[in-house]
């Protein structure tokens, strides 16, 4: 077949396909304005035609048909390619099943990373806590002195605070509220970005944040105001601060582990894979964290009865415990 | 590792035994496109800051840190979600990411390639990033190979421009895509060079076409390379 038959005979074809990958690409409201109301071929024939192009691109490519002719075939081939091969993204209808058992089943698939993450960031808050009880002074060599007062004041009980922590009133915990979305949430992500890097970043994040709550949680102990004030304000968000901060440093912990030991995988595939897997980890975390500065924002400056808070607080963490050990047991594979 | 392609196309092939080809994009543009929405956000935070800042005070502080959150974190994600794979830096500079299987991109991958710039800019100015492309063969930074993504150009090849002035010709005979490309190269030489140089090119290829006239044989090549740019 020559080519200028072979163009004749297929012209119509191409046409089609190729008004209907226009189609498909318009948005609805688009195709409204175009009157547009339904595709120009069926859904279900688009595979068989798709096929049928590839047929004729390969024959186009063997008989040496003219370059222009197999560069327009060839950008069809690859619209069709994206249309029929579309990756499916997470489906956001699907919220509820994400929270009641993806979540906490990829936690626990990835189990031994979290345990080593928690002990990379309880250890050195026990650690520093001790030696600033034993040592009180030893505080000021891990946190300037200033930045210590001006924790000393925000904690300092008192009758003139009718709110607690950072926030004194309504359009301050707004405030603040933007503030813990930025600050938490960016911690949280550089902790599980880093990570790549041979999970050095994680561990060094992980460690660092411990360390510095250990100093500051010890020395408002010394000071007289970690069970008036502190704990109180802390152990509501905290339930779901600490534990996202945690999870994230493990979710990079492991993906660095994926790149110094990529198993059966190449390196890039190893990390592909850990990276995607990851994922609903990645979106856990951070909603956690947005929970987080919600209660930290609204709740936890609030002024209650410090039983209210410490009872509340506790229910929060014995939620999200069992949450992480027992939630959507029934749905693991 | 060597690089043993000389043109940075990226090829694959597909489940119906098709080869694709898509071009690359190459470090410098990306750096362009990087700038330029580098620019864009901190224009949306300045401006953010300013009406936030005017119109609520206590609260807009509040505001602008949101604000500040989304532009640093969700910029890339929501463009290249939003845009089929482009920020407005990368469409500027005519780029698109894409799968490496050459499929939109989806949310995981575009939230996996952003969330580890992170990574990438260390230990500054996108230094791993920078040494990752240059060792990978596909310009894929570390983010790129999570995610497994690639950036390509969108941009046609700018030879289009110079049209050969005269009419086509379909050949009797078959050339393959490689001696199709040589006749479409001459002919542009032909529009832009010298006519006496063309023909002691042509002359070459007399006796393969038995054509012994050398002035009708660079004209026919001419009309060749018309017909194989489809420029009927």
């Amino acid at each position: 077949m020559r080519e200028s038959v072979f163009v004749e005979y297929y012209q119509a074809e191409w046409q089609l396909l190729s008004d209907y990958l226009r189609y498909k690409q318009l948005s609805p409201r688009a195709r409204r304005k175009a009157n547009l109301s339904h595709p120009p071929i069926d859904d279900a024939d688009f595979p068989a035609r798709y096929r049928r192009l590839c047929n004729q691109l390969a024959l186009a490519e063997t008989r040496h048909f003219s370059h222009n002719l197999i560069e327009r075939l060839n950008r069809l081939v690859v619209d069709g390619h994206s249309l029929l091969y579309r990756h499916r993204g997470l489906n956001w209808r699907h919220l509820s099943q994400f929270v009641t058992y993806t979540f906490p089943n990829a936690i626990r698939r990835e189990k031994t990373v979290m345990l080593w993450a928690t002990l990379f960031f309880v250890l050195p808050a026990l650690v520093t806590f001790i030696l600033v009880q034993f040592y009180p002074t030893a505080a000021y060599s891990f946190i300037d002195e200033s930045s210590l007062r001006q924790m000393e004041h925000m904690y300092e009980p008192g009758d003139d605070h009718d709110r607690l922590g950072l926030s004194r009133d309504a359009e301050s915990d707004i405030m603040m509220f933007g503030v813990y979305i930025m600050n938490n949430i960016s911690i949280a992500l550089r902790s599980f970005a880093s990570g790549l890097i041979a999970g050095v970043g994680s561990i060094i994040i992980s460690v660092f944040n411990g360390g510095y709550l250990g100093v500051v949680f010890s020395h408002l102990q010394n000071a007289g105001y970690a069970t008036k004030t502190l704990y109180p304000f802390v152990i509501t968000h905290g339930a779901f601060e600490l534990t996202a901060i945690v999870i994230s440093s493990g979710a990079g912990l492991r993906l660095g582990l994926s790149m110094l030991f990529p198993g059966r995988y190449a390196r890039g595939e190893s990390i592909a894979r850990t990276a995607k897997s990851l994922v609903p980890i990645v979106i856990g975390f951070v909603l956690m964290l947005v929970l987080a500065a919600f209660i930290e924002a609204f709740w936890s400056a609030m002024n209650l009865p410090i039983a209210v808070k410490y009872i509340v607080g506790s229910a929060c963490w014995l939620l999200v415990l069992w949450y992480f050990c027992f939630a959507g047991r029934r749905h693991e594979s | 590792m060597l690089k043993d392609r000389v043109d940075s196309d990226t090829h694959i092939e597909t489940p119906e035994g098709i080869e694709l080809v898509l071009p690359l994009a190459d470090p410098v543009t990306r750096g362009f496109a990087f700038a330029i929405d580098f620019a864009l956000r901190l224009g949306i935070v300045w401006l953010g800051a300013a009406i936030f800042f005017t119109a609520l005070r206590g609260a807009g502080i509040g505001l602008v840190f949101l604000l500040l959150f989304f532009v640093w974190w969700g910029y890339y994600v929501i463009f290249e979600l939003w845009w089929d794979g482009s920020s407005p830096g990368k469409r500027a500079m005519k780029l698109r990411v894409v799968n490496d299987d050459f499929t939109p991109i989806n949310f995981s991958a575009s939230l996996i390639r952003n969330l580890l710039r992170t990574a990438d800019i260390m230990p500054g100015f996108y230094g791993l990033a920078a040494a990752t492309m240059l060792i990978n063969n596909k310009n894929q930074r570390l983010g790129d190979i999570a995610a497994k993504t690639l950036v390509v150009s969108t941009q046609r090849p700018p030879s289009r421009q110079i049209s050969v002035g005269e009419t086509a010709l379909p050949p009797d005979i078959i050339f393959t895509q490689e001696e199709q490309r040589r006749i479409v190269d001459f002919a542009r030489f032909y529009e832009v060079g010298s006519s006496e140089r063309a023909n002691e090119m042509a002359y070459h290829l007399s006796e393969a076409l038995q054509e012994p006239d050398v002035n009708r044989l660079t004209t026919r090549l001419r009309r060749y390379a018309k017909w194989f740019l489809g420029e009927h």
